[in-house]
């Protein structure tokens, strides 16, 4: 018999992972900085350099990647992730990317870009990414 | 959830590392291998553990200058015989893990990063490893801290698939 707070504990990291996919969809799909507050902790932590610390420089970041949002928004995510971990608070996400090859011209290699993120009375407060600042990975043509 | 240990802290499962001698002992650190691999599920304490023995074991394997002599040792005894490889800077399989070892990591100057936070589910294990921090060429400053995510499957007790972030 599963024990009631693992049945609970299970749920609770569901949602966790609903709250990053929601996220990805309301914000990046649908190029809404102003949907970034009911996502992101006001004192959210980035640990990588290539995005800013705190909610406020959040939302002038997606402004101006978007200038044109925000935009209609589909029920389901764009480009969902293809792998999904969740424990604790934390939730991480692997996603094919693949690239363009540049030793052959119009080939690819197979590429993941993975984000890790740390969930806090139900807001995104830390983020971890892969992606390097100096060689960030190219979005599909 | 707030564990004070000798030169690091664990809160919620990630560590963050105070002193940076850390980063050249963390192999030797069972303190550090136990507060890192603790869950509330016993399952993933079991996958958490294995991979950072794992990762202790390649760890001790690189900074005692044996890769030749005992990467395939490692290897043999973590990973499954049909490892499946889905980073692009690594060849498939052990030989091809093994190959990466002997031709890429012996070139590597400082030490193997350590694992600062492992997240466990349903047989799979991600691990954040840190880079250590280093002056940077042109800044009079630390570069800017780099993380690794990484993510493995693991079946009967051995390590069976890996997704990474190399680039070839």
């Amino acid at each position: 018999m599963v024990p009631w707070g693992a049945v609970r504990g299970k749920r609770q990291l569901e949602k966790n992972k609903q709250l990053v996919l929601e996220f990805f969809r309301r914000v990046f799909d649908a190029q809404d900085a102003d949907a970034l507050k009911e996502f992101l902790a006001p004192d959210y932590r980035q640990h990588v350099r290539h995005m800013p610390s705190g909610l406020p420089a959040m939302e002038a970041m997606v402004r101006a990647i978007f200038p044109h949002g925000p935009r209609d928004v589909s029920a389901t995510l764009g480009s969902p992730p293809d792998l999904m971990i969740a424990e604790g608070d934390m939730v991480v996400t692997a996603a094919y990317r693949p690239q363009p090859d540049p030793d052959f011209v119009d080939g690819a290699f197979d590429f993941f870009v993975f984000d890790a993120f740390k969930i806090k009375d139900g807001r995104i407060i830390e983020h971890w990414s892969s992606i390097k600042k100096d060689s960030p990975p190219k979005p599909p043509k | 959830m707030n564990q004070q240990h000798a030169g690091f802290r664990v809160e919620n499962g990630i560590a963050s590392i105070a002193d940076p001698i850390l980063y050249s002992t963390w192999w030797e650190r069972e303190d550090y291998a136990t507060a890192l691999t603790a869950s509330g599920n016993t399952a993933a304490a079991l996958d958490k553990r294995l991979i950072m023995d794992f990762e202790v074991a390649l760890a001790r394997t690189v900074s005692s200058g044996r890769i030749e002599q005992d990467i395939d040792g490692v290897l043999g005894k973590f990973l499954a015989p049909g490892y499946r490889q889905h980073d692009p800077a690594i060849a498939n399989g052990r030989e091809g893990l093994a190959h990466w070892f002997r031709t890429v990591a012996v070139h590597f100057p400082g030490y193997p990063p350590p694992p600062i936070g492992l997240i466990a589910e349903a047989g799979l294990v991600s691990v954040l490893l840190s880079m250590p921090p280093a002056p940077h060429q042109s800044l009079q400053t630390l570069s800017p801290q780099i993380f690794i995510c990484t993510v493995f499957r693991i079946h009967d007790g051995r390590l069976v698939e890996h997704w990474g972030g190399g680039k070839p």
